[in-house]
Order: C-alpha cells, then sequence, then structure tokens
C-alpha cells in the first residue's frame, strides 16, 4: 500500500476489531459474543468489515488507477477476488473435515433424520460444484463469497467513480432499491434458497464506502463542503446511533429475561440481515460518521502499545480472517468437549484473539523483510533530564 | 457415569416390561411452562373432546423409539388421557422428517384443516440450521404458520430444537432459537426450551444423548419421548381447568 501522505489507522483499527468480532461471533453459544458490536448496536461485524473494505479497496485501487490506468487496476482487483476465492476454497475443505468427523456421532436415530447433517457429504459431485461455484455457503463460509461477487463487479464502479460519483452511486441505489423489493439474488444451494448476504443489497454499502475512498485517493477532502453541516451531520449520527444502542440493549435483556420490555420489539424484531434493510444501513453509515468525524486518522490510542497489534491485524485483514474462522471452528471443538466455565470462555476467547494477533505480527514482520514496522505513536526516547532541572 | 448408566437403563427397562422404560426427568422451575392461557383446549375440555395436533421433524414423527406407541404424540395421548379422564383426547402425529418451517407451513395448513385440532405444538429450525439457511424466511414461516394455528382458532405451543453435546459442531442453532424465542415472545405464544431442558438432563446424567449403542439410542429416545411429554401435559392440564 503506497500511501500519499499520512495513514488512516482507522481503517486498519476499526477492521481489525471487527475481525475479533467476526472470530468471537461464529463461536456458537458464546456468551462473550454479547458483548460485541451485536450486542449494542443495530449492525455488527460483517457492516463494519464491509464498509471498510470498500473504502480501503476504493483507496488503493483509485491511487493505482489514477497512476496506472484503468486496465491494470481492473486486473489488480479482480487477481484479489481469485485469491480470496482459494482462500474461501481452503477454509471449506476445513469446514468438512471438521463435519465428516463429527457426522459419525450423528448418526443417532433421534437426530439423523431430524437434521439430515452431512447430506452435502452424501453427495459429494453436487456439493463441490456448489462449493466452486459458490453456491454452497455453510454458516461461518458466508461473507467471503460477498467479497469476492463485490470485487468481481468493482473495477466497473471504479470505471464510472472515475467519470462521476453519482455514475456509480445511483445505479448502485437503484440496484439496492431493486433488491429491497423484489428480495432478487444469487442462487443458493437449493432451489429457492439465496445467499446469505444478498449481494444486490450489499453492494450498496461497498459502493457508498468506495466513492469515499476514491475521493481519498483523488486527494479530495470532504471538509469544505461539510462545513456548517458538520454540526447537523454529527448529531443527526450521535442520535441515531444512541437509538440503535437503547433498542438493541433492550432486546439484549428482554431475551436474557422476558420480564424486561424490549423497545419496539413487536415492530422491528428480527431485523432480517440479508437484505441489509435501511435501519441497517443507516445505523452503519451513522456510526462512520461518528468515527470519522471524532476519531482522528492517526489518534493515538490506535498507535498505543495496545492499539497497535490491532492495527497490524486489521493491515493483514485477509490471512487474519482466515485464521479467525479456522479459530472460532477450533474453539467449538474445545468448547464442545470440555465444561463450559466462564474460565475456559474467556480462555477460549482470548486464546483466539491472541493467536490472530500474533498472525498479524507474523504478516507484519514478513512484510518489513524481517522487522516489525514502526510505531509511529512511540516517541524517540527522550534523554533522561538532567537531575535537578526540573523542580 | 454413561458406562455405568447404560445398564442400570436396561435393568430398569427390564423391570418396567417391554417398551415402558421408567421414566421421570425433574423439570427445572426456570424451564417448566408455567401460567398457559389455551382458551380454545379449556373450551375442548369442558365439551369432552380435545384434539392435539403436533408438527415438527423426526423428532416428532419418533421413528427413533422403535415403536409407534413410544413416540411423543402417543405419550403425550397417554399423558393426557390419564390427566383429563373423561375427556376423548386425540394427539395426531404430524411430524415429517427432514421438514423446514417453510414445509412444514404448508403441511400444517393442510392437516388443520384435516384435523381441526384444538391445540397445536409446533418444533421447527434445526433443519434450517444444518443446512445453513438464512434465519429470515424461518422468522417469516413461524410468523405465517402462527397466524394460520390462530385463524384456525387453535392453541399453539412452540418447542425449540433437540440438543446434543456436540451439535454445535455441526449446527449453529443459537441464531434460530434466538429468533424463536423471540418471535414467540413477540406473539405471546408460550414455548417449551426443549433444548435447555435435553441438556440438563444430558448433564444431570439423565439421559446420555451421545450414546453409541444402537439398543441404548432406542432406550434414551423412548426415555426422552416420556420425559417430554410429562413436561407439556402438567401445564396442559392445568390450563384445562
Amino acid at each position: 500500500m503506497s500511501g500519499s501522505g499520512q495513514r488512516d489507522y482507522r481503517l486498519d483499527f476499526f477492521r481489525g476489531l471487527a475481525l475479533f468480532a467476526i472470530f468471537i461471533d461464529h463461536i456458537p453459544n458464546n456468551p462473550v459474543g454479547s458483548f460485541t458490536l451485536r450486542g449494542w448496536a443495530l449492525v455488527d461485524a460483517a457492516e463494519v468489515f464491509i464498509f471498510i473494505s470498500g473504502y480501503t479497496a476504493a483507496m488503493v485501487y483509485g491511487r493505482r488507477m489514477l497512476r496506472d490506468g484503468g486496465l491494470f487496476a481492473s486486473a489488480l482487483i479482480l487477481r484479489r477476488a481469485w485469491q480470496l476465492y482459494l482462500a474461501h476454497l481452503c477454509l471449506f475443505l476445513l469446514y468438512a473435515a471438521q463435519v465428516a468427523y463429527t457426522v459419525r456421532q450423528f448418526d443417532n436415530p433421534l437426530f439423523s433424520d431430524e437434521l439430515g447433517i452431512g447430506d452435502f457429504l452424501s453427495e459429494p459431485d453436487r456439493t463441490i460444484i456448489h462449493v466452486l461455484l459458490l453456491r454452497f455457503q455453510p454458516a461461518l463460509l458466508d461473507i467471503l463469497p460477498l467479497y469476492i461477487a463485490l470485487l468481481i463487479v468493482f473495477p466497473l464502479f471504479m470505471l464510472a467513480m472515475r467519470a462521476h460519483m453519482m455514475l456509480a452511486l445511483v445505479p448502485s441505489f437503484l440496484i439496492y432499491v431493486l433488491a429491497q423489493v423484489t428480495e432478487v439474488n444469487l442462487p443458493g444451494q437449493g432451489a429457492t434458497d439465496g445467499w446469505f448476504f444478498n449481494p444486490f443489497a450489499w453492494q450498496f454499502l461497498f459502493v457508498i464506502a468506495a466513492c469515499l475512498g476514491f475521493a481519498q485517493a483523488r486527494g479530495e477532502r470532504l471538509t469544505p463542503w461539510l462545513g456548517r453541516r458538520r454540526r447537523w451531520l454529527l448529531w443527526g449520527a450521535a442520535a441515531t446511533s444512541l437509538a440503535g444502542c437503547a433498542i438493541q440493549v433492550s432486546w439484549s435483556l428482554h431475551q436474557w429475561n422476558p420480564r424486561i420490555p424490549g423497545l419496539f420489539f413487536q415492530a422491528l424484531f428480527p431485523i432480517h440481515k440479508s437484505l441489509l434493510p435501511p435501519i441497517r444501513l443507516v445505523s452503519i453509515l451513522a456510526m462512520a460518521v461518528l468515527v470519522g468525524l471524532l476519531v482522528r486518522r492517526d489518534a493515538p490510542f490506535m498507535t498505543s502499545r495496545w492499539g497497535w497489534p490491532v492495527v497490524l491485524c486489521g493491515q493483514n485483514s485477509l490471512h487474519v480472517f482466515c485464521l479467525g474462522i479456522l479459530l472460532s471452528l477450533l474453539g467449538n471443538i474445545v468448547l464442545t468437549f470440555v465444561n463450559k466455565t466462564w474460565l475456559v470462555l474467556l480462555a477460549v476467547n482470548l486464546g483466539g484473539v491472541a493467536i490472530m494477533i500474533g498472525l498479524g505480527l507474523l504478516s507484519a514482520w514478513f512484510d518489513g523483510g524481517g522487522k516489525l514496522p514502526a510505531r509511529p505513536g512511540a516517541r524517540p526516547r527522550v534523554q533522561p533530564e538532567v537531575p535537578g532541572a526540573a523542580g | 457415569m454413561t458406562r455405568l448408566l447404560f445398564p442400570l437403563l436396561v435393568l430398569l427397562a427390564a423391570l418396567a416390561g417391554p417398551g415402558r422404560a421408567a421414566e421421570t426427568c425433574p423439570l427445572p422451575e426456570s424451564l417448566a411452562l408455567r401460567d398457559l392461557s389455551l382458551p380454545a383446549v379449556k373450551q375442548a375440555v369442558a365439551a369432552g373432546r380435545l384434539t392435539v395436533l403436533m408438527m415438527g421433524g423426526a423428532a416428532t414423527a419418533g421413528k427413533a423409539a422403535g415403536d409407534e406407541s413410544l413416540t411423543l404424540p402417543a405419550r403425550l395421548q397417554a399423558a393426557l388421557d390419564a390427566a383429563l379422564p373423561g375427556v376423548v383426547v386425540r394427539v395426531v402425529n404430524g411430524g415429517v422428517p427432514r421438514s423446514t418451517a417453510e414445509s412444514g407451513v404448508q403441511n400444517m395448513t393442510r392437516m388443520l384443516a384435516e384435523t381441526r385440532p384444538n391445540l397445536v405444538i409446533w418444533a421447527a429450525g434445526a433443519r434450517e440450521a444444518v443446512l445453513g439457511l438464512d434465519v429470515d424466511p424461518y422468522v417469516n414461516a413461524l410468523q405465517l404458520g402462527i397466524q394460520a394455528v390462530q385463524r384456525a382458532g387453535a392453541d399453539l405451543i412452540l418447542m425449540d430444537m433437540q440438543y446434543a453435546p456436540s451439535i454445535t459442531r455441526i449446527a449453529n442453532l443459537a441464531p434460530f432459537r434466538a429468533a424463536l424465542a423471540g418471535t414467540a415472545s413477540a406473539h405471546n405464544v408460550p414455548l417449551l426450551e426443549r433444548y435447555e431442558l435435553m441438556m440438563r438432563w444430558n448433564d444431570d446424567g439423565l439421559l446420555n444423548l451421545d450414546a453409541r449403542d444402537s439398543e441404548e439410542r432406542q432406550l434414551v429416545a423412548r426415555k426422552l419421548f416420556g420425559c417430554l411429554a410429562d413436561a407439556l401435559v402438567g401445564p396442559i392440564a392445568a390450563a384445562a381447568r
């Protein structure tokens, strides 16, 4: 990533946090998952991940496009999509191994007929083709296909953006509306199933973020346009996020104890995720506005001793993401074998995050040619002051 | 523990006679259905004729028990007969293996018209979790089913999925259980938390849900169905009075 000027660590830091949340949320029945973003906002790590990915992709490939032309940038994007595809296939292999191992335990008639587990293993011809076509997406493996699909069409959006932002935003919005109304989707494994993350809906979030990232790549600044609107935007975003937080927290409490009322529960529950309904879209954009306006791009907490490893994870998101999915599988296996005490739960969650940080450090070490990149916030050690001078 | 349990179960089964394992599973306070309001059941019982329709997958169909008379619907019928003397009780087994909530709703519309039940007990959600399907159509199907039962003038009890110690390794039930609990609560429909109950019974050593031996598995299934029938019959009978 060749950066002009100073790097925006918010992208890395919050993507790093989203990766941890994706790991934690993917462990079934994990109480720690109630404390990640989804426990106190109407969105979860998926929205954060897609928003930041769109922003980063447009920023990085936008610069390449401005420097090396549209063809080369498009080729780079498609190469990236290919890498993600291979990563997805590797993850499927791990998932299938795990299920194949477990299926034996479930040939118990009490469960086997009910669940039909391993159906996909008994029909390998159909399954393998569905995996290759990204039609088979077990619960853990649904976000990479979305990202791949988005990247495949991304060159078109980039070329449109280069001509005019509206040429990308307007069609993207219309496709989003179409998806909301008709629920059009890419085909899933069955005749009637579609993708869990409906790409026709989710592309809008990706493109909105990409427009912002592309403006950044061009060196355009939003600040002059914002001017006096800044304050309204900030208040609007804060109010939206607070309302979302109140609703989600009340729901979590309601599900924990039904006597506590859930705010707007009857009207809103459940907020679907597949179609990225407007309530989710507005919530994630509000959070992005809050972070964008309130957190400086090099805010010290991100480059502090504790924040820096998160940044490094975010900078190597593909590797860390794949490892996170693998760790969710392993963590779950551990939890089904041992007694689920709080201590074990914490150990699994913290251990997983620690391993992900380890991979983030390792990747950064490789990129640095055997050295970890220096922490930008770390001031060079000040010479000890002469005793007495302070007095 | 489990090694001790199996011979013990066989012994108990032998003592209790063929196909009739001794089964009493304690029902934790927090998981028991309480203060159900079942107006249609009350009316039917007063009129001396109660029809219950059980909808769900293979666990409702009950092949695992190895005998028609030992399935959950059959056990519930026997328990209701005993609890409601003088009432003609009919429990219809509407379980179809591998059914999703969506296919269940279609089935249910037909069964509602055919059997005209006063009470529907509906278990749904395991199949879609294993297939890794989306929660949204599941919730839509639940809502449709709830409306269909209401239109038919029957009462409804929902039941969540079966538990097994290693089930989380192949299916993430959590989002489906949460969606089911939320939908039940939003529509004021009582929910029997079968998952939690089975987890307790398994962890307390009452049911070995990880059993490998096919005979033991059958005994466990029989015992489970008896225990679930017990968990259902008390609250239903209480609401009928």
